[in-house]
């Protein structure tokens, strides 16, 4: 199914890009060059979400928000070193060890391999730093690498049969479903809101801010550790996560909408407290709130994710946005 | 230094964390002869706004905390001490220092059981806050109330002074230093329209900044701070984040946000390009009112800040070359405000 599925090849394309925390402004400039026919507006705010809408030409419509983090794991160079290394800043430190001795690039220029003194189970995020093969600070001085510049891994995603390995890029999966959703709805009668939400990784940043739009409904996408939820069971379904509840009656809807549509959909009590989350701040403006998303082996390292889950919540978006009608 | 002396005055007031009064009233006077409009918002914040000699370029927001680390006295015991909470502080810097309470400043000293009776692990271990109290020299609960003292809260006593060349030592240089530096911005013409906020509670978690964010909706917000400097004995290389004597700290990230890095970028270079000495931290720590403001606002943020050792502490050292480097930066970059704002528009590239 991987050959000519349109939503793994979005997948692939995106993944060739790194989009590190903080620097999501290249993400909405990717975006524009390449998707903005998906949308009637695309947009991006001073926090660096990249915001897409489709609107229905109704007076007072509807605001469906459908979100999902869009950055990758990646470094901030902090120091310059007399040694010649780069010390480095992890942005998300639950899997800062996970790309240790691998290649990763300074601005998408400069290569190197990642190191660290500590073993890895002791990293800290501020424990990494970066042979670029410079012997000492003159040699690092003709690189033209400033403090605070973003570092991102090298590695795209490896495909494994029907699944894929993200390495630090599972958001690209969720971003990816967003965009199949984008171009597969038509005609709707409530103005969609596509929100790329920047800084996921650092605290689930851009969420924040988007609550300024004031949506009606969220529908808050993640990647959720396969240890509470099953990789391979469909779309999956959270009743809460470490910021609010999700709205009983919208979970009843979503999953009615899978029933219904046949779709592969698994519900979870659990609360997915370990995941930064600031759904609280969509609640904040009134909005209900949907938690839903795909499960995934060993989110803080490989991160292995089964297409037909993401194929499953690809469909179910569809599916549930459909049932709001047509123009 | 260009005013030590409203340095000085705004350092050894009392202000911790939701008793921000004192510091707010005496900078009120400071700028009111100098804004166009002047007022507290319903939190507490004092918000400035001037006019600029070339009207807006944006809406402009220049932000700093008025208040600072400190203590709330929780209870009264029989004996006369007073157990207390701190604000934004770790207990190792409390043992044996000297605090003044409440508007009357009762002096007292922050004391636990002394070395002589401490034993075994005790020894090795640094007491908890309710192992402590703070001993004002009264007999009974009684003379303590008879004192003045009640649910009350407390600062550091650390005085204002020149330690050698260019090292000043005061309580409080965190976030008084912003304060000063706006006041004293204030008193100068302006080039654009901009707002000032002098915010209550940073200490406590950001609580004051996102009222201002939400009232002001700014699109560029410059948040004045004072950061921590480990140029320390015990501490070697990047994790010395910045040094006194280095310049003013332009940061690119800490704990509660990453700085929008255009700006970022623009303002070291403009710094550079000026002649102004400046440095950035080269290790992500603490957190500042800015993250408050990219979020409740979804503005672009730049912070300046001054260098300054054991901040939250009784004593804080800072270097008056940094402060030079501060005033000359905070007051040359309105040349660079219609840049910043379009770059604070256009996202965080």
């Amino acid at each position: 199914m991987n050959q000519n599925n349109p939503l793994i090849e979005k997948i692939c394309e995106l993944s060739e890009h790194a989009f590190v925390s903080g620097n999501e402004r290249a993400f909405f400039t990717y975006l524009k060059e390449n998707f903005s026919h998906l949308f009637d507006e695309l947009s991006t705010d001073p926090l660096g979400n990249t915001i897409g809408v489709k609107h229905c030409g109704k007076p007072n419509p509807y605001k469906l928000m459908i979100t999902a983090p869009c950055d990758a794991f990646g470094f901030i160079v902090t120091d310059l070193e007399a040694n010649g290394r780069l010390r480095l800043h992890a942005l998300d430190s639950r899997r800062a060890f996970a790309p240790l001795y691998g290649k990763i690039a300074v601005c998408d220029q400069t290569l190197g391999v990642l190191l660290s003194d500590k073993d890895p189970n002791d990293c800290g995020a501020d424990d990494f730093y970066l042979d670029c093969g410079a012997k000492n600070a003159e040699e690092l001085d003709t690189l033209s690498i400033k403090r605070g510049a973003f570092v991102s891994l090298c590695e795209g995603i490896v495909r494994i049969g029907n699944t894929s390995c993200f390495y630090g890029k599972e958001n690209t999966a969720l971003c990816s479903v967003l965009l199949e959703t984008a171009q597969s709805v038509r005609d709707c009668a409530v103005d969609l809101y596509f929100v790329f939400a920047a800084q996921g990784r650092v605290g689930a940043r851009g969420l924040r801010a988007a609550a300024a739009l004031c949506p009606d409904e969220v529908l808050s996408l993640a990647v959720y550790p396969e240890k509470r939820a099953k990789s391979g069971t469909g779309a999956v379904l959270a009743y809460a996560d470490s910021a609010c509840r999700a709205d009983n009656t919208l979970t009843d809807a979503l999953l009615e909408t899978a029933k219904r549509s046949e779709i592969a959909c698994t519900p979870f009590a659990d609360v997915f407290k370990t995941l930064p989350s600031s759904t609280d701040a969509l609640c904040a403006v009134g909005a209900r709130v949907g938690l839903l998303g795909v499960a995934a082996e060993k989110p803080n390292s490989v991160c292995r994710i089964a297409h037909d889950d993401l194929s499953a919540l690809a469909l179910l978006l569809r599916e549930y946005i459909a049932s709001f009608g047509k123009n | 230094m260009k005013n030590p002396t409203l340095l000085q005055t705004l350092c050894e007031l009392s202000g911790v964390s939701g008793y921000e009064t004192e510091v707010l009233r005496r900078i009120e006077r400071e700028i009111a002869p100098f804004c166009d409009d002047l007022y507290y918002d319903r939190i507490g914040n004092l918000v400035a706004f001037k006019k600029g000699l070339h009207g807006s370029c944006g809406r402009i927001l220049y932000s700093c905390h008025a208040d600072e680390v400190g203590f709330v006295i929780t209870h009264i015991e029989e004996d006369g001490t007073l157990r207390f909470d701190e604000i934004g502080m770790h207990p190792r810097v409390f043992c044996g220092r000297k605090v003044l309470i409440g508007n009357q400043r009762i002096a007292g000293i922050i004391a636990a059981k002394p070395a002589h009776l401490v034993k075994g692990d005790e020894r090795e271990t640094i007491p908890a806050c309710e192992d402590m109290y703070i001993d004002i020299g009264a007999k009974s609960r009684a003379e303590a109330e008879r004192c003045g003292v009640y649910a009350d809260y407390a600062v550091f006593a650390g005085a204002f002074c020149k330690m050698g060349p260019h090292t000043y030592k005061a309580k409080a240089i965190d976030d008084r230093i912003g304060c000063y530096l706006l006041c004293e911005k204030l008193k100068e013409p302006l080039l654009y329209d901009s707002y000032f906020a002098f915010c209550v509670g940073e200490e406590l978690g950001l609580r004051g900044s996102p009222t201002v964010a939400r009232s002001l909706c700014p699109d560029l917000c410059i948040n004045v701070e004072c950061t921590t400097a480990g140029d320390l004995p015990e501490i070697t290389d990047y994790r010395r984040t910045c040094s006194l004597g280095g310049g003013v700290v332009l940061p690119f990230m800490d704990g509660a946000s990453i700085y929008t890095p255009a700006l970022y970028r623009a303002a070291y270079d403009f710094a550079e390009q000026k002649g102004i000495a400046v440095q950035t931290k080269t290790a992500v720590a603490g957190g500042t009112d800015a993250g408050a403001y990219q979020r409740a606002a979804d503005c672009g943020i730049l912070g300046i800040a001054l260098p300054a050792r054991y901040i939250h502490a009784e004593n804080s050292l800072f270097d008056e070359r940094d402060i030079q480097a501060a005033e000359r930066l905070v007051l040359e970059i309105d040349e660079l405000l219609p840049t910043l704002v379009t770059l604070a528009k256009g996202g965080n590239a």
